[in-house]
């Protein structure tokens, strides 16, 4: 009886997730056989596609390259600039965490756009490094600038989780490395690496995740490096899809979904192996703390770091829209104009609402179905290694493989274009997320609170919803963090399912379910390009996210220090 | 233990039942959708022939008592394309109060999805989607086989020149039309010359240009790339602007665009291009991808990028972006097309046609008001510019398609172009259309693009003109490969007869033709 109700909390996300996605990728899988004709019909061509990417398509490796490249370096250069950025927090104060963690809040759009225009050589600070000599050729066209823009969204994570781990290390641990005398960086390398190397590990495949995902760096700096150039196996697919090559693009996500899947399945045996980084310590190695100078001498760098392209889109935002490309570029604008925000206000408030209510709903969503399957995964062991790797193996699945099906499903159900089509589908893709957040929180969870519950004859579900889920709150903060943040920058399953903004004139309809991402999209129309509109509604997104992460920032310590 | 085994259980039972369903889809997946013809469908009213004089918005009697509801899609940004398709909904629907339109607006870089989404699905909704040339093989299968209506009249096919339907028009291998799946209304002429008038109208610099070159600076008089070339350098000569001429090399697919506006005019006179050009009829194709495409003799596909015009055309075009900052520093793609010239540093740009509201917008343009525009690169033949028409579909699933195509038949109206070109400076697609917008006194400007329309309206070799159709790969595979290819010419990493080679075999090596 009690085994079963073990199963009965999880049936809710297990049912969704497997009936809304197995389908979706079978086809995927299948889809990527075939090659569509002229005429529109399917032909069948076995491993074609794949033949095809691996042999005969001129860009193929490049593209698989880049996938790797971006899914390498995007880690090991976020993790390697966290670390003594983590440090210098440990030894200065958390309260410095909330504003290094902004960009992680920030749309990827609106990331991708910030530093586009700081960079742009001829009306941003592009134009001022080329005149010093200190940049010759136009740095949106290298492969570099994308892992910059990704390194700049995720070392936030990497600082948070890395932070995290130096948290809590036990204190009785740190008196006893004084006690011998060991302190400042030789310490460091002792006691600090080994320990926080779980942490370490998951800031690795976490930032790793941004890269491999990468898309609109790429977008935007097509134009200036050459089709294919910057390319990854994300963004051709979509390219592919959207030319009609419907089978490669399936092949595509196949190969990409399995390098994805690799990764994460390399860190999950990482991570239960307790993998430990210990490097000798060298004789010269100073054993005193470093002076504090020199930790905010980091936290400055990286506070500029941060804070850079940030203020160049907010410029831009307050720019009369003929300053905004001139040339040579004024940096500070010579009067405010504030046109942009009241479009941004005025036109995109629909958008902005139904934003606002399906990241609320799913987040809600996430959380509860999340945590219910999460804690027997983790605890009681429900699905053993096997359903942890199918989680993983979602969340390196991109979303256009469900939204033909899912279309479908919607339109079956008569939802098409409402609010109620993006609070089905949404979970697919947050309740991965959730799950595996939560699965690392239950690791430390002690599971005698949930066996006092029981003892005192509470059912399984009782003891669930009275005792674990209060105990969880701090947890379930931070997976719902992350679902509003995914949900609050969705573009494609809107894409997908709705045709008109939010109808205020009946609110209680919820008919017309346009999100906010669409309302930016279609500022950066190419005909007619708002540089100014974009970068106002791009500020304007960056707010809801960033009240949330004030609310929950507490926990964030606490969810990754867990591990 | 037992909880396992019964998850086990759900989860293979969930897995086989979701790989039957997949095979299942697969299945019918065999087939692109068979639509409904137009013939089939069930009417609200009898097809009529619009009266071509009538000057008023008005509808015949058998007509007026239309009555259903459309949906449109239209791709955001464009300035002029939402508003007209909302002055024509408007208008439609004062004269058919029975009609409810709904105009969706859809962000330009996701609206092949979105519309594949619903058309895949057999949404009846969206009715009418709006496509580019570019995104039209893609939807080809899935809309509506418009011939009906231009058989019975309704869409009138001899005021819509041929050189504009070629991207909808679907060809069997015997050269039969098998299919017409939108219809042109609005027209972008692409590249143009936009040039500033306070410069070419300025005496002097026309008196010392004409001493020493022996023409006239005056884009509308020339025919040639060299005339264009020398007029940029007198004019950068004279740094009368920052810099003299502002020619399109973006990466993405300005480059593209680009190099085809200048290989085409050489093409027209390479028998190895083999360009089926006849003047005298009114029948010479404008430039599109076609070019780079012919058939042998013997029925294979042959690609023109070996012919000597190519390498003519690549040394030209190192010529025509010499006057602008180097491909590495900042390529000129679609956003600096439209945001540089508004700077006032050009003399000229070679845009699109859908630029000019932007560069007469005074808020934001410094040439706002001093622009004239020519056909490249100039207003005489071999003319280099070409079209890039919008074109508009029906949704075989729509529940009313004859409404949609009544609607359709509306848009393209004379009557409503007039309205439009005066209204929002909308550009028609028809050669009536374009005669009466030119009248409008803001869109006088198009007055050298009537003859270029109708120079095209005549062509005949339509297997010629839609073999790049049949390429599936040509915009995934060999675009990018062609684009790159250029770009390092441009760079000085190889010369034109490398780039020549490089491109003709790998196209060769890759081209897949369905």
């Amino acid at each position: 009886m009690r085994d079963k109700q073990i199963l009965f909390l999880a049936l809710p996300a297990l049912i969704y997730l497997f009936a809304l996605t197995v389908y979706p990728i079978a086809d995927n899988a299948l889809l990527s056989l075939y090659e569509r004709t002229y005429e529109g019909a399917f032909k069948w061509v076995g491993l074609g596609n794949y033949l095809w990417l691996f042999q005969k398509d001129p860009y193929g490796p490049l593209i698989i390259g880049n996938t790797i490249l971006y899914s390498v370096a995007t880690p090991a250069i976020s993790v390697a600039l966290a670390v003594p950025i983590a440090l210098a927090l440990r030894r200065l104060g958390g309260r410095w965490l909330l504003p290094l963690m902004v960009p992680a809040f920030i749309p990827p759009v609106t990331a991708a756009m910030a530093w586009y225009l700081m960079l742009n050589p001829l009306y941003g600070l592009g134009y001022y490094l080329m005149r010093a000599g200190l940049m010759e050729t136009n740095p949106i066209s290298s492969v570099w600038t994308v892992v910059l823009v990704d390194v700049w969204r995720s070392l936030p994570t990497a600082v948070l989780v890395i932070y995290s781990g130096l948290r809590a290390i036990p204190k009785a641990v740190e008196e006893a490395a004084l006690a011998d005398g060991l302190a400042g960086p030789r310490k460091f390398i002792a006691v600090d690496l080994p320990l926080a190397s779980p942490q370490i590990l998951t800031a690795f495949i976490l930032t790793a995740l941004t890269g491999f995902f990468t898309f609109d760096p790429i977008y935007i700096g097509t134009a200036q490096a050459g089709p294919r150039i910057l390319d990854n196996l994300a963004y051709y697919s979509y390219e592919a899809f959207s030319a009609g090559e419907f089978g490669y693009s399936a092949a595509l996500i196949v190969v990409m979904t399995a390098i994805g899947t690799g990764l994460s399945l390399a860190y999950m045996k990482a991570f239960s192996a307790r993998f430990f980084v210990k490097l000798p310590a060298p004789a010269w190695m100073p054993r005193r703390e470093a002076p504090k100078a020199l930790h905010y001498a980091v936290l400055a760098l990286d506070l500029a770091f941060v804070f850079l392209p940030l203020g160049w889109l907010l410029l831009m935002s307050l720019k009369p829209p003929g300053e905004i490309i001139q040339i040579p570029p004024s940096v500070l604008p010579s009067r405010l104009d504030l046109t942009n925000y009241v479009q941004a206000l005025g036109g995109g408030l629909p958008y902005f609402l139904m934003s606002i209510y399906i990241s609320a709903i799913n987040s809600v969503v996430t959380i509860l179905l999340a945590a219910m399957a999460a804690y027997q995964m983790r605890v009681h062991g429900l699905g053993g290694g096997k359903l942890v790797a199918y989680i993983l193996y979602l969340m390196s699945t991109p979303t256009l493989v469900y939204i033909v099906p899912l279309y479908l499903v919607v339109r079956g159900l008569n939802i098409l274009n409402t609010l109620w089509a993006l609070v089905l589908t949404y979970p697919i893709m947050t309740l991965p997320y959730g799950i595996w957040i939560l699965y690392n929180y239950y690791s430390g969870f002690d599971r005698r609170t949930e066996e006092a519950a029981l003892a005192d004859g509470m059912s399984r579900l009782k003891a669930f919803a009275k005792v674990v889920i209060p105990l969880s709150r701090s947890g379930m903060g931070v997976a719902g963090l992350y679902a509003f943040l995914f949900s609050w920058g969705a573009l494609i399953f809107p894409l997908a399912f709705t045709y008109t903004p939010y109808n205020l004139a009946d609110p209680l309809r919820f008919s017309g379910a346009q999100t906010f991402s669409i309302y930016i999209g279609e500022l950066m129309s190419p005909v007619a390009m708002s540089y100014g509109g974009v970068a106002a509604t791009g500020i304007l997104s960056a707010i809801p996210p960033l009240i949330y992460l004030i609310a929950v920032r507490r926990n964030l310590e606490k969810i990754w220090g867990a591990g | 233990m037992a909880s396992s085994k019964t998850l086990v259980a759900a989860v293979v039972i969930v897995i086989i039942a979701a790989v039957a369903v997949a095979l299942l889809f697969s299945q019918q997946r065999q087939q692109a959708p068979s639509p409904p013809s137009a013939s089939q469908t069930s009417t609200q009213s009898q097809i009529t022939t619009r009266p071509q004089t009538s000057t008023q918005l008005q509808t015949t009697s058998s007509a007026a008592n239309l009555s259903g509801s459309l949906t449109v899609l239209v791709p955001a940004g464009d300035p002029t394309l939402m508003p007209y398709i909302r002055l024509a909904a408007g208008e439609f629907m004062k004269a058919h109060p029975g009609v409810q339109i709904t105009v969706e607006p859809v962000p330009f870089g996701q609206m092949v999805q979105t519309a594949l989404t619903a058309l895949q699905n057999r949404n009846p909704d969206p009715a009418l989607i709006i496509f580019y040339p570019s995104q039209a093989s893609t939807f080809a299968p899935y809309l509506m086989d418009l011939r009906p209506y231009f058989n019975s009249g309704l869409f009138n096919r001899s005021d819509i020149p041929m050189s504009a339907m070629v991207s909808v028009v679907i060809i069997s291998k015997n050269g039969t039309i098998t299919k017409i799946f939108g219809v042109p209304f609005q027209m972008v002429f692409g590249y143009v010359l936009v040039y500033r008038k306070s410069i070419f109208n300025n005496a002097t610099l026309q008196a010392e240009f004409k001493q020493e070159y022996g023409f006239d600076l005056n884009p509308l008089t020339w025919s040639s790339w060299d005339q264009l070339i020398d007029a940029a350098e007198f004019l950068q000569s004279q740094h009368v602007a920052k810099y003299a001429l502002l020619f399109p090399d973006g990466l993405q697919l300005a480059i593209f665009n680009g190099f085809l506006t200048v290989f085409y005019t050489y093409a027209l006179n390479d028998s190895c291009a083999g360009i089926p050009a006849d003047v005298a009829k009114g029948a010479v194709p404008t430039p599109g991808y076609w070019a780079y495409f012919s058939y042998t003799p013997s029925g294979a596909v042959n690609i023109t990028v070996g012919c000597p015009s190519f390498v003519q055309a690549l040394r030209t075009y190192k010529r025509l972006v010499q006057f602008q900052p180097p491909i590495d520093v900042q390529a000129m793609e679609y956003d600096q097309l439209r945001d540089l010239f508004l700077t006032g540093d050009y003399a000229m740009v070679a845009a699109w046609t859908s630029f000019i509201p932007i560069y007469n917008n005074a808020s934001v343009s410094k040439v706002a008001g001093d622009i004239a525009i020519a056909p490249l690169p100039g207003g005489r033949y071999p003319y280099g510019t070409g079209l890039a028409p919008t074109f508009i579909g029906i949704n075989p699933y729509a529940k009313d398609p004859q409404l949609a195509a009544e609607f359709i038949e509306f848009l393209i109206s004379p009557q409503m172009y007039k309205l439009g070109a005066e209204k929002v400076g909308f550009v028609p697609a028809t050669i009536s259309g374009i005669e009466v917008a030119a009248q409008t006194p803001s869109m006088s400007w198009l007055q050298p693009f009537a003859p270029l329309l109708k120079a095209g309206a005549n062509v005949t070799d339509l297997q010629r003109l839609t073999l790049v159709n049949r390429v599936t790969n040509f915009f995934t595979d060999m675009r990018p490969y062609f684009i790159n290819q250029v770009a390092n010419y441009l760079r000085g990493q190889q010369d034109a007869e490398t780039t020549q080679m490089n491109i003709y075999k790998t196209w060769l090596n890759i081209m897949k033709i369905s």
